[in-house]
């Protein structure tokens, strides 16, 4: 039984959607409130304090749609800095596969494929929002947990922790094993309630059916529960407005986050001593040690996948016409070397957003090296290749990046620059009114050729402009890049225009000419390390921030600033930030 | 044996037969066929389009009338395929989306807005959700209460030429932000539908009893922990828990006089390389394939499903009609794809005239209705004991999330198919007034209070409240 990434493809329907967005005067946006940089209605002031992760700092905001404020420049208490809402989350899709992987390594792996995909918010799919059951999804739950009772009925050996050598031994061997399987399952010791439940249900089932049944009917219950499926949290002693979690519940937060798995025998050692989370340090050896363990690695590639929309990758399709170095297989060419570029950069290389954004190096193979204008490989693999620094900057001037944002026929400014502007300054602009007439004004005449930037700049309706002029200073940056990511300096036999201006970003804003420009603008921007930190904060609680949330998103951009945009402490950071280690208090719902 | 039993396991005979096909095996026992007097299920059938142009939409005149009516009214070209049900239509020309109109909290993309509002016609619950329960649900929801009726309260599945990652659906919701799945590929809707469908080897009392005890054991864990969390989690887990006592109880409302389909035979008819595994929009062939394939299959499935009492609500949504499906080529009409192009062919004032463009687009709008057409085909082919069809005691809505190609809420392009068991006067077309209030068409928020009325749920309002007037006046026969 493997352990999932749980990477998605993308919803063609988003596909589409996403070419309506050519124009807009809207005022709506469907992200979560209260994100820095894209519309917090109080204008930020004052000078904070800019300590590092968990620390006292200051969420800056704004008060208009596009153009945010200093993301570090106010102040906040001590006492501001506390967990806002923290609503029962039910395991993804991905640490539900990992769980039930890791709870029975032994035991075939069942088929997960008919469990629902997640909804996203802000592209993420462990939102808690989109945690809501389905009867598709229960369904699913009982079927797997059928399942694993059925291998596990026949396959004793390979989950008992112990031989019963006649039927009298059976009784302890299953209680023994109930107690390790609800400890496990439930990422907590079971309470003195749940052992005698359990004993109570096995020795009834044995009653009725042989041993290995009652085994396989206690698998299919455990897997059912909803401590298992759900991870509720109650916290301990009381912390100012928040309380602090258990070391049990800290040590699911921790390893759900680092590893998108349940803890290892080592983490939950360290939640049974009580150390973690009271014990000075403690905690920080466990970040430490889980990040350095190679289940980080999917977690990360994970929240990378999300965050930067690389399932867009998956349908790139392109007129072999117009561009017959495309087929099929260059898309899956394209996703590969930028989860390779990522990976090298967070893992191998320096770790720094600012490399991110500004490395000039790409994996390179026979179907990336003609569109990179480089040679090929020997062989069928990849090369770290570096590129030409004047045409190449990190990230956003690669090949799948610039070919996921783009038309079958033509670059896309517009969704490109709506890419920036979302993922990159959490800034998302409104999409445009649903009235609005998005169609360019002009086709594509081969008798009057124009360049794809003005026929975008012919159809902005004046009203269109507020938002067009912060999207369009951005994407006509990337005009140097054809619809496959291609350098080129003319188009339709017409010069490329790739002056842009930046809008917004409060530090970094002007015109600029060409990708690698803006990409190291950017790269220094605090507004981009606000939105980087932000996009870790939604991935790590799973849900979207909020007012409340200001000052531990500010703290955590604070400590990444200074830690010279180091992606590793970033995600250390938020691990070990106030908030992640506490809750609001509870309220009970009561009653039965 | 009866004249309608045999009518009734010809048909089902012959559904597995013409799925060849789709392969299902005969249905062998058709038990409920001899249950002579009981009372014939109504049904709910939502077949969610991805929008259609309104040019063509739109009934003609009847031969020899300068234009049509009520009464007298001829398809389009591109309905034409539903020529044998059209004493079972009505076309409702007037329908707009108002509750959106009120949504203080829209989206900013009319697809989202109008996938939201279409269904469950009340203010959203932000993010794109919808605000409220979808009418299917709805029904789904009241139908099934406060005892199952049938093991699968809906089933939802949709219609794709590619796993494009779908899901959830836009549309169908169970409450406020709870958007439903769909399953979309044939062969495993058809195994999530018949798979638990087991014959009896004599173990069933045992297996039965132990499956009690196992939910006793979880519900017990759910029960304990409710109360301890706050109320907004609570919700989740008193929903989860709702959920799996349905299938608990519904473990003895198997398929009614009916055996499970041979689901390897779906297999057999699915066995091409690029069935349903390859994104390639430059080989029409594979996309013409796989939507027809998943547009055949899980239409039988969901029809054999109702057919044996597994379900009485359903609902299939389209995916966007893929480029390769209706001949569209990338850059075709300085388009960027076949969604650019009904922008520009369509709305208020098309980009595009040349009738060559729009013929693209038309050919969509029939793949849809062609295949509609199928869904009534099957739903007519199933006799009922009172010597009519399935199509005459069940409900279906064909609608979507989209007026025209301009992104329009109003003027709705929906039908109505089949009679609800004598509830809807069909073979009509209907030119709705304006709404007064706002000159735009009527609240399809009152359309959902007929389909609610025709299911026997007594109501007279759905979704939001302030857009309701009550039943559509002129449906009811």
């Amino acid at each position: 039984m493997s352990v999932q990434t749980g990477l998605g493809t993308p919803l063609l329907l988003a596909i589409i959607l996403s070419g309506a967005l050519a124009a807009c005067t809207g005022t709506i946006s469907d992200k979560g409130s209260g994100q820095l940089g894209a519309g917090s209605t109080s204008a930020g002031s004052g000078s904070g304090s800019t300590g590092g992760s968990g620390s006292s700092a200051g969420a800056g905001s704004t008060s208009s749609a596009g153009a945010p404020g200093d993301p570090l420049a106010v102040a906040c208490a001590d006492a501001d800095v506390a967990p806002d809402s923290a609503p029962l989350r039910r395991l993804s899709r991905v640490e539900y596969i990992n769980s039930v992987s890791t709870l029975f390594p032994n035991l075939p792996s069942p088929d997960f494929s008919g469990l629902p995909p997640e909804g996203q918010v802000n592209g993420f799919d462990n939102n808690v929002t989109t945690q809501t059951p389905s009867p598709i999804l229960v369904a699913q739950y009982q079927k797997i947990a059928q399942s694993l009772g059925q291998a596990a009925s026949a396959n004793l050996a390979k989950v008992l922790p112990c031989t019963p050598a006649s039927p009298a031994d059976e009784v302890a061997c299953g209680t023994q094993f109930a107690a390790q399987l609800v400890r496990r399952a439930y990422r907590r010791p079971p309470t003195t309630a749940e052992v005698k439940t359990f004993g109570d249900f096995l020795a009834t089932a044995r009653a009725d059916n042989d041993f290995a049944t009652a085994i396989g009917m206690l698998v299919e219950a455990t897997l059912q529960s909803p401590h298992f499926l759900y991870r509720p949290e109650f916290g301990t002693a009381t912390a100012g407005r928040a309380v602090t979690l258990s070391a049990h519940e800290l040590a699911a937060r921790l390893s759900f986050f680092m590893w998108e798995a349940p803890p290892d025998e080592a983490l939950s050692a360290a939640a049974d001593s009580g150390d973690l989370g009271a014990k000075p340090g403690a905690l920080a050896i466990q970040v430490d040690r889980l990040l350095a363990d190679q289940r980080a690695h999917l977690a990360v590639q994970n929240f990378h996948q999300q965050w930067l929309n690389l399932g867009k990758f998956d349908s790139i399709d392109r007129d072999r016409t117009l561009y017959p170095l495309f087929d099929p297989d260059t898309r899956v060419s394209m996703k590969a070397s930028t989860v390779r570029f990522l990976e090298h950069t967070f893992w191998e290389g320096d770790g720094k957003l600012s490399t991110l954004l500004t490395d000039s190096h790409a994996y390179v193979d026979s179907k990336l090296a003609p569109i990179y204008g480089v040679p090929a490989p020997e062989g069928s693999g990849f090369r770290y290749a570096a590129l030409d620094p004047s045409q190449r900057s990190g990230l956003l001037t690669q090949a799948g990046f610039m070919a996921a944002f783009a038309h079958n026929r033509t670059s896309a400014p517009v969704l490109r620059g709506v890419f920036v502007m979302d993922r990159l300054l959490c800034a998302p602009p409104p999409p445009p009114p649903k009235a609005v007439n998005t169609t360019l004004a002009e086709t594509f005449d081969p008798n009057v050729p124009k360049t794809t930037r003005t026929l975008v700049e012919g159809h902005v309706q004046p009203a269109c402009a507020g938002c067009h002029n912060s999207i369009d200073g951005l994407g006509f940056g990337f005009e140097n890049y054809d619809a496959i990511g291609a350098f080129r300096t003319a188009e339709n036999g017409l010069p490329i225009d790739a002056t842009g201006t930046i809008n917004g970003t409060h530090e970094v804003d002007g015109d600029f000419n060409g990708a690698v420009a803006l990409s190291q603008r950017l790269a220094d921007s605090d507004t981009v390390r606000a939105c980087v930190a932000t996009e870790w904060f939604r991935h790590g609680f799973g849900r979207s921030e909020t007012e409340q949330d200001k000052c531990t998103v500010r703290g955590l951009t604070a400590g990444f600033k200074a830690s010279g945009d180091d992606m590793h402490q970033l995600m250390k950071s938020v691990a070990l930030s106030f908030s992640f280690s506490h809750r609001i208090p509870v309220v009970p719902s009561g009653g039965i | 044996m009866s004249r309608f039993e045999l009518n009734r396991r010809k048909m089902l005979l012959g559904l597995g037969a013409g799925a060849a096909a789709a392969g299902l095996l005969p249905w062998l026992d058709v038990r409920r066929a001899s249950a002579a007097g009981a009372a014939i299920p109504k049904r709910l059938l939502v077949f969610y389009g991805a929008g259609s142009l309104s040019d063509v939409w739109r009934p003609v005149a009847a031969a020899g009338n300068p234009a049509p009516t009520e009464s007298a009214w001829a398809l389009s070209k591109t309905h034409s395929a539903l020529a044998d049900f059209k004493d079972q239509l009505i076309y409702l020309d007037g329908i707009g989306m108002v509750s959106e109109e009120l949504d203080h909290n829209p989206s900013g993309n009319a697809h989202d807005q109008g996938a939201k509002h279409s269904l469950a016609a009340i203010n959203s619950a932000g993010t794109n959700l919808p605000g409220g329960p979808s009418i299917d649900q709805f029904v789904a929801q009241q139908i099934n209460s406060p005892t199952p009726l049938t093991k699968f309260s809906s089933l939802l599945a949709s219609i794709s030429a590619w796993d494009n990652g779908c899901c959830p659906t836009d549309s169908s919701a169970s409450g406020p932000g709870t958007l439903l799945p769909a399953i979309w590929d044939p062969r495993r809707f058809a195994k999530y539908v018949f798979g638990g469908v087991l014959a009896d080897d004599g173990g069933a009392a045992q297996r039965a009893k132990n499956q009690q005890s196992i939910y006793t054991l979880v519900r017990g864990e759910f029960s304990s922990l409710a109360p301890r969390l706050p109320s907004d989690d609570r919700v989740k887990l008193d929903s989860h828990l709702s959920m799996l006592s349905d299938l608990q109880a519904q473990l003895g409302l198997g398929a009614r006089g009916c055996q499970p389909p041979d689901l390897s035979s779906f297999d057999q008819k699915i066995n091409q390389k690029c069935d349903f595994t390859c994104y390639d929009s430059q080989n029409p062939d594979v996309f013409a394939r796989n939507w027809a394939l998943s547009a055949e299959l899980n239409a039988r499935t969901m029809v054999l499903a109702m057919a044996c009492d597994l379900t009485r609500v359903g609902h299939i949504s389209c995916q966007f009609a893929a480029d390769g499906l209706i001949g569209y080529k990338g850059g075709a009409f300085g388009t960027t794809d076949s969604h650019d192009l009904t922008h520009k062919v369509n709305g208020a004032k098309p980009v595009l005239t040349d009738p060559a463009a729009f013929e693209v687009i038309r050919k969509a709008v029939e793949t849809e209705a062609n295949a509609f057409a199928n869904l009534l085909k099957l739903l007519k082919a199933t006799p009922e004991s009172d010597g009519r069809t399935m199509l005459d005691h069940t409900v279906v809505l064909w609608c979507s999330q989209i007026g025209r190609g301009d992104h329009s809420l109003d003027d709705l392009p929906w039908v109505l198919a089949g009679g609800g068991g004598d509830y809807f006067k069909t073979g009509r077309y209907l030119k709705l007034p304006k709404n007064p209030s706002s000159n735009r068409g009527l609240p399809h928020n009152d359309l959902f209070v007929s389909i609610a009325n025709a299911m026997g749920i007594q109501s007279n309002k759905f979704g939001n409240p302030n857009c309701c007037n009550g039943p559509l006046a002129g449906l009811k026969a």
